[in-house]
């Protein structure tokens, strides 16, 4: 069965996400350290507010989360993935990695090719989960970057399933594979996204816009998807495909939620749970459809991930 | 009040050695946080506790010794202890006082302003110019490029231009016109830039729809070097349904010219193809892999000078090795420290983000940027003929599948042009659409 791996927020919320179905969790750490020299500035992870509970704590939290692991078994990915960092927080990073791996956290994902470069040359017994933001969007780009220490590939939730087949089928080292299945609510690509996303501005996806002629003077105002984070799926939903993600290969599947309220993540992770379920005992793709659309508790949002397959198939 | 781990950290100095910890429940008084059960002793015999507080315009450090805190076990769990740190002094009250203040405040500006609102308290965003734009399209540009009048420093900078023709109908203007001549809006663009044109960018850095067909390109490559032109083939981000398209245009392209021809290329996996089948072609890594935040707004937030993974010697070495002499950097109104390997400054519009799911031809046909399409169907080019038109202060516009920001100020002022070249710039690209 398909793995959830949730994103985590808050050290105190692992153990009901465990008991709610995850499998996996991931979460920011940022040392003080990092903090005292870049503030804000110069983000470790693309989570760059103040205000709200989207890392998790100081290595006193780390330290807990690693108890709770040991207690419940449901391991934890940490995230390094800006997208680029300056030269001088290379050096920086591997030793966070390091004080890490001491503490018993060994998987990280990370977006920075040259991040990965570097962190491939410096510590060999890392494992990578590499990004949907590294860039890495076809075959040949991903064996460019085929490490060893590359344990699982993230693909962007932009790709078709027959594409992160084509991806799949290609990998030599990695026996891993993500998907996103929930809440990732950007029209724009990760890998290709240079706006800031801090407490003091919006995104620039976010910003107001009409659609103007390029004949005429003509300008108008378009339709704006709603999305409402507190009504499930309504910021994107891919558990229609779930049947079709599983005979690509996907071995795990992301909801993405660090920063969204802990009831929220909970009410998604047993929805997802269900929907794997439905999957494992499901013969076909319209048998499973029929199965997911019946247990789910919510109505569709149609706000649907991968729906050039479904076009195809239709 | 409950905080994050962002704004406030304590260092507890113990006997063996120093704990991060992240205060939670923040107050006047004091906080709390959590501890492993190994550290129990060691925290409560600790030495002195270092503060830092987080301020969005310094830090503030203090420093506790013994005697100005208690701490006690409030409770307990299955994992962790949690600490209850009190303590009495009036620097500690001061700056919780504050820090709590400010979140207090955000906290009730999230819940009844929008984020432009918010914007403009904080950073002194102009929210109410994001409701005037210009009329059209066509004026917003209009007004962008009558804005442009090139100072005195312009005369000072030597390197070759390149004109981008990413916009097919210019590639296909070019290739009927006599040699030397260039298209709108090149033709009738007044700049000491135009005296240096060396360099041709045919092709798209951002969508795999806009990179021409072979023959297209073909006729434009062979034209510019009739013409003592050099030409460069630009290409995009791919993802396997578009994959074997470009690739078969590369090698149409490249298996009819000259060996030693020079792609910019945006996509790692290009790389790796061109690598293994063009060995003699010259590579130059392409602006979408120069990673820094660009935003148009990014002055508001006061950031140091942008700095990307280019400037780190290892990635440099390990791009070299992988056949990548030179790269691409953009004016894009912030400060950004030059590259030291050869590089291409891309001016005045400068990239932001792209979709794969093309933002523009989902508004067009669909009615909704946000829609779900297959980015590898048949194209019909809404782009056109349609834009996304922005707030006219912000100086961007949505074209393509790409939103872009607009820097006049790289057109106008040659030193700050000269500030971002440093020393190892040798081309600039001229980008109009």
């Amino acid at each position: 069965m398909m793995k959830i791996t949730a994103g985590l927020g808050h050290v105190d919320d692992y153990p009901a996400y465990i008991h709610a179905g995850a499998d996996e969790v991931f979460c920011g750490y940022v040392p003080d350290s990092w903090y005292e020299k870049y503030g804000m500035d110069s983000p470790l992870n693309r989570r760059e507010v103040r205000y709200a509970h989207a890392q998790i704590g100081g290595r006193n939290e780390l330290l807990v989360l690693r108890s709770m692991i040991d207690d419940l078994g449901a391991p934890a990915i940490l995230t390094m993935n800006a997208l680029s960092y300056l030269p001088e927080q290379y050096p920086i990073i591997t030793d966070i990695v390091g004080q890490c791996f001491s503490d018993g956290f060994s998987e990280f994902i990370v977006a920075d090719p040259a991040l990965l470069y570097y962190l491939n040359s410096q510590i060999p017994d890392i494992r990578v989960h590499l990004s949907g933001e590294s860039f890495t969007m076809n075959p040949e780009a991903l064996s460019l970057f085929d490490f060893p220490t590359v344990k699982r590939i993230i693909f962007h939730r932009h790709l078709s399933v027959s594409e992160i087949r084509k991806c799949i089928l290609s990998a030599k080292h990695c026996s891993e594979f993500e998907a996103f299945v929930l809440n990732e609510r950007c029209h724009f690509h990760g890998a290709l996204c240079a706006s800031v996303h801090c407490d003091e501005l919006s995104p620039i996806c976010r910003l107001p816009y009409l659609l103007g002629s390029l004949s005429s003077d003509a300008s108008w105002s378009t339709r704006k998807m709603d999305q409402d984070p507190e009504v499930f799926s309504s910021t994107g939903c891919g558990l229609c495909a779930l049947y079709d993600l599983d005979h690509s290969g996907i071995t795990h599947l992301k909801i993405v939620g660090r920063g969204n309220s802990p009831e929220n993540m909970i009410r998604d992770i047993q929805m997802v749970k269900k929907a794997t379920t439905c999957c494992e005992y499901a013969s076909s793709r319209e048998d499973f459809q029929k199965a997911v659309k019946s247990i789910l508790q919510y109505p569709c949002s149609n706000n649907c991930y991968y729906s050039q397959d479904k076009k195809r198939h239709d | 009040m409950l905080i994050s781990s962002a704004c406030i950290c304590a260092l507890v100095h113990t006997s063996n050695g120093l704990l991060e910890c992240s205060p939670e429940d923040l107050s006047i008084l004091g906080f709390t946080f959590k501890i492993p059960f190994p550290w129990k002793q060691q925290i409560l015999s600790s030495k002195s506790i270092e503060l830092h507080f987080y301020f969005p315009k310094e830090r503030v450090s203090l420093f506790l010794d013994p005697h100005e805190y208690t701490l006690q076990i409030e409770k307990q769990n299955a994992y962790n202890m949690l600490i209850r740190l009190e303590t009495s002094s009036s620097s500690y009250r001061q700056h919780a006082h504050e820090l709590i203040l400010q979140i207090t405040q955000y906290t009730d500006m999230r819940s009844h302003m929008d984020m432009a609102e918010i914007s403009s308290h904080l950073v002194g965003y102009p929210s109410d110019a994001e409701s005037v734009f210009a009329s059209s399209i066509r004026e917003q540009m209009d007004n962008w490029l009558s804005a442009i009048h090139p100072d005195a420093s312009w005369n000072q900078i030597s390197a070759n231009t390149a004109l981008s023709f990413m916009n097919p109908a210019l590639l296909n203007a070019y290739l009927h016109l006599p040699a030397q001549i260039f298209p709108e809006p090149y033709s009738s663009f007044s700049h000491p830039l135009m005296q240096h044109i060396k360099v041709l960018y045919f092709g798209s850095m951002i969508c795999p729809h806009l990179v021409p067909d072979a023959d297209i390109l073909l006729r434009a490559f062979r034209k510019a070097l009739c013409e003592n032109l050099h030409p460069v083939l630009t290409l995009p981000p791919v993802t396997p349904g578009n994959f074997d398209r470009i690739t078969d245009i590369i090698g149409h392209l490249l298996g009819n010219l000259p060996s030693r021809q020079e792609i910019s290329i945006n996509d790692w996996g290009l790389l790796s193809y061109i690598q293994a089948n063009f060995p003699d072609a010259e590579i130059e890594l392409g602006p979408l892999l120069n990673r820094v935040p660009r935003d148009v707004r990014i002055a508001y937030l006061h950031r140091p000078a942008a700095c990307s993974s280019l400037h780190a010697d290892f990635w440099i070495h390990a791009l070299n090795e992988m056949g990548i002499r030179r790269a691409s950097a953009q004016c894009h109104e912030q400060t950004e420290t030059p590259l030291d390997l050869p590089f291409s400054l891309f001016l005045p519009f400068y990239h932001m983000n792209s979709a794969l799911q093309c933002t523009l031809r989902n508004a067009v046909l669909f009615g909704n940027r946000g829609a779900e399409s297959d980015n590898t169907q048949n194209c019909t080019f809404p782009c056109k003929s349609y834009a996304f038109l922005y707030p006219s202060f912000l100086h961007m516009i949505g074209k393509y599948n790409t939103l872009w920001g607009f820097d006049g100020n790289s057109l106008s002022n040659g030193s700050y042009v000269q500030s971002l070249m440093g020393n190892s710039c040798d081309r600039i690209v001229l980008q109009l659409f």
